[in-house]
């Protein structure tokens, strides 16, 4: 029988410790069995590839873990669960949380009025006022106090301040009258509107 | 450890799907049937119980929780030994250990290597595990997988993510140095005193 040349030995003898194994699908399994019939000294080879296998086997450690193994992953996979269950119950608490503040930011923005320098704070506020700037606070009391409001909010970016009426005009006449002592102070009081 | 059937790797798929909705029986018969592999894949490359013992309980979580990314592209023992391989080698890089080494593919000629010295060797658990471990890392841990795991050559490159030429390769090399160093035979050296 003609021998294999050296590129096919080798390349035989590359796939053998496979063959050994049975991990060969069925053309390179082929291919050994050809090579083992055409070459002889390929049998010993095999010989020694069927000892080292089983060598191999004998001498590797298998630490068992066993029953302290398993504990020890039970405990783990407990532990992993309880996190994303915490994990899943937070989420969409975290996502309503975002929503609502993004649609606090986008109400605040929508106000009407002049480039949003209104303020959107305090309840109960009757009216919006801004002040001149040479007023004293001897004056503004004054005036204030003659029309019963007191400041509840402000001064804002522009400076508005939010006044509240106490008591709370009964008809559009009160309102008139208040609307009328304020806007007759122009000396004092630049801009005045209802809430 | 004797290489799966078709029908044990169809059996470990159904478990790992159950694994994936969540089902803890089904992953701790998952643990009996892949323990000792990982085990022993870990233990010869960290060479270290207690690292190995903590290398299983971190692969078995990351299957508990990546189960549902099982695509059935390789066999569930390929996957769960890449798996294994991904934590040994952060262990290693955590201990300062080199993980890649620059692998020297050659081997001394086994020609020299007389026959029966190489038999007598290879019969002898000891001398083959005190050859195994003089081998390189690389080689060494083709060795563990082809005649410990006997995964083929296509899963070992999928496990060590290498071409499938360099795992036979390396697998050859190896097998040559056993040769060389089976038939030196180990009376008097220092690993056998």
């Amino acid at each position: 029988m003609p021998e294999l040349n050296p590129a096919e030995r080798k390349a035989v003898e590359k796939l053998m410790p496979f063959y050994v194994t049975g991990t060969l699908d069925q053309e390179d399994r082929e291919r050994v069995e050809v090579a083992l019939q055409t070459e002889e000294s390929l049998q010993a080879e095999l010989i020694f590839l069927g000892a080292l296998r089983e060598g191999v086997r004998e001498a590797t450690e298998v630490p068992d873990v066993g029953e302290l193994g398993l504990a020890r992953m039970r405990r783990s996979v407990r532990r992993e669960r309880r996190r994303s269950i915490v994990a899943r119950t937070l989420r969409p608490a975290l996502v309503l949380a975002a929503g609502l503040i993004l649609v606090f930011q986008v109400v605040l923005l929508l106000q009407p009025g002049d480039d949003g320098a209104r303020l959107a704070g305090a309840a109960g506020a009757d009216l919006q006022v801004t002040f001149a700037a040479d007023a004293t606070e001897g004056e503004l009391r004054e005036l204030l106090r003659s029309v019963d409001a007191q400041i509840v909010d402000g001064p804002s970016a522009a400076g508005l301040y939010r006044l509240q009426l106490d008591p709370s005009p009964e008809d559009e006449e009160a309102w008139a009258r208040v609307l009328e002592t304020l806007g007759g102070r122009p000396d004092l009081v630049t801009f005045v509107e209802r809430e | 450890m004797s290489r799966p059937s078709g029908e044990a790797n169809e059996a470990e798929r159904a478990l790992l799907a159950r694994i994936a909705e969540g089902d803890e029986r089904a992953l701790e018969d998952l643990y009996q049937r892949f323990q000792p592999r990982i085990m022993a894949f870990a233990n010869q490359r960290l060479n270290d119980l207690a690292a190995a013992s903590d290398t299983l309980n971190e692969v078995m979580l990351e299957i508990w929780k990546s189960a549902s990314r099982f695509e059935g592209r390789s066999s569930v023992a390929t996957w769960i030994l890449s798996i294994t391989r991904y934590r040994i080698i952060d262990r290693l890089r955590k201990r300062g250990d080199r993980v890649f080494e620059d692998i020297e593919e050659s081997s001394p000629a086994d020609t020299t290597a007389n026959a029966e010295d190489v038999m007598a060797g290879v019969g002898d658990a000891l001398s083959v595990r005190t050859c195994v471990e003089r081998l390189p890392p690389a080689q060494r841990e083709v060795i563990h997988l082809a005649f410990f795991q006997e995964l083929s050559y296509s899963e070992i490159a999928r496990v060590m993510d290498c071409p499938e030429g360099t795992v036979k390769t390396r697998v050859y090399h190896a097998k040559r140095s056993l040769k060389v160093c089976l038939a030196a035979g180990l009376a008097g050296s220092p690993a056998h005193a």
